[in-house]
């Protein structure tokens, strides 16, 4: 109360019409702002991060005694794992394999690696006549069907008129296979 | 009747009371932080951002307080420091020093922002004229002016010397005077 006679007196001295403008600020603020403040900064203090544990490159949460815990957690599952029959024996198999199974693709890979190496110039000449080839667009039948209208069917009968059964049955148990007989026409059996 | 800020920092000072100590706290310097705060930064969403800043920092640094020294001298001091530093990063200037006799141009386009705004209203008029003020004298005139702060307890806040906090006064509410007339 002193301090603000103290006020008016100096502003009765400098500017007197100044005096009795200082109570009436015009700016607006939010309804119950100061009513809520006191429990906003309460969360956000709860929250703030105590002094001294910035700067250790660590932000990451972990809970309470998790590494103190961890070794007896992961004794509690390994000892699941090998209690188990069957798949888990398989799994564990797997992993006693998995450094030979993984040597040996290395090792074929290498090979492979190596083949492809000094043969590549051989690769260049093979792939040439399959390049031209099917840069001629020429279609090509699949395979040719014998009927007797056919010029080639009668051709073949005509050539094979002077043959015998038995030298015919002869001839194809010697060098036919069962799976191409399917082939032959019924006459020429 | 508020507690006195003896027992507001001994209840701070135990771990049991330490959360109603705190919050005590806020509900008694709440406002007149906010005030000094929002005269300086003008804008509510920026004095509220500084504001929570003040209180954060209170909450930390509660502990390492030393009673010899006043706890609202203490409060207001934070409050200045960071209103100033957020002053100089929104204009991206340097550490702000009292000597200064920069006039921020931004100062009056936020007043004119605010809502119920009117140029022709006294109070508003008032505003306008502090805003034109170099910011030494600007936060001087307000805390002599608005908070009724005496000579002796600004010098503590401000670290400065109370000769030359009245020199800044006085020629704070010269130019006001002055910038009045032709409003």
């Amino acid at each position: 109360m002193e301090e603000k006679q103290h006020i008016e007196q100096e502003l009765q001295e400098l500017a007197p019409e100044l005096i009795g403008l200082s109570g009436n600020l015009p700016f607006w603020v939010p309804e119950a702002y100061f009513t809520n403040l006191a429990d906003r900064i309460s969360v956000l203090a709860d929250s703030a991060l105590p002094v001294g544990t910035l700067g250790n490159g660590r932000p990451f949460f972990v809970p309470d005694n998790y590494f103190q815990e961890l070794s007896g957690k992961m004794k509690e599952r390994t000892g699941a794992i090998e209690s188990k029959s069957g798949a888990s024996t398989f799994s564990i198999n797997i992993v006693k394999w998995m450094p030979y199974a993984a040597a040996a693709v290395l090792g074929g890979i290498i090979v492979y690696t190596a083949f492809l190496f000094n043969n590549s110039g051989k690769s260049t000449k093979i792939m040439q006549p399959t390049v031209e080839y099917t840069a001629m667009e020429t279609p090509v039948p699949s395979h040719t069907t014998l009927t007797p209208d056919n010029e080639v069917y009668k051709a073949i009968a005509q050539k094979m008129k002077g043959i015998s059964d038995e030298e015919m049955n002869t001839y194809l148990e010697e060098t036919v296979s069962s799976e191409t007989t399917e082939w032959i026409p019924e006459e020429m059996n | 009747m508020q507690p006195d800020d003896l027992q507001l920092l001994q209840w701070f000072n135990q771990p049991e009371t330490r959360e109603k100590g705190y919050t005590a706290i806020i509900h008694k310097y709440q406002q007149p932080l906010y005030w000094h705060i929002r005269r300086l930064v003008i804008s509510h969403a920026d004095a509220d951002d500084v504001l929570q800043n003040v209180l954060l920092k209170v909450w930390k640094g509660l502990d390492s307080f030393r009673e010899e020294s006043n706890l609202y001298t203490w409060l207001y001091r934070i409050a200045t420091n960071e209103s100033l530093s957020f002053l100089a990063k929104e204009q991206r200037r340097g550490i702000f020093n009292l000597d200064d006799e920069y006039v921020n141009p931004a100062m009056v386009d936020k007043l004119q922002a605010e809502p119920y705004f009117n140029e022709a209203q006294i109070e508003w008029k008032l505003q306008s004229a502090i805003q034109q003020l170099p910011e030494k004298q600007r936060l001087v005139f307000n805390m002599r002016y608005f908070d009724e702060m005496s000579y002796q307890t600004m010098s503590e806040v401000l670290q400065t010397s109370e000769g030359a906090l009245k020199a800044s006064y006085h020629h704070a509410v010269k130019k006001i005077a002055e910038a009045m007339k032709q409003l």
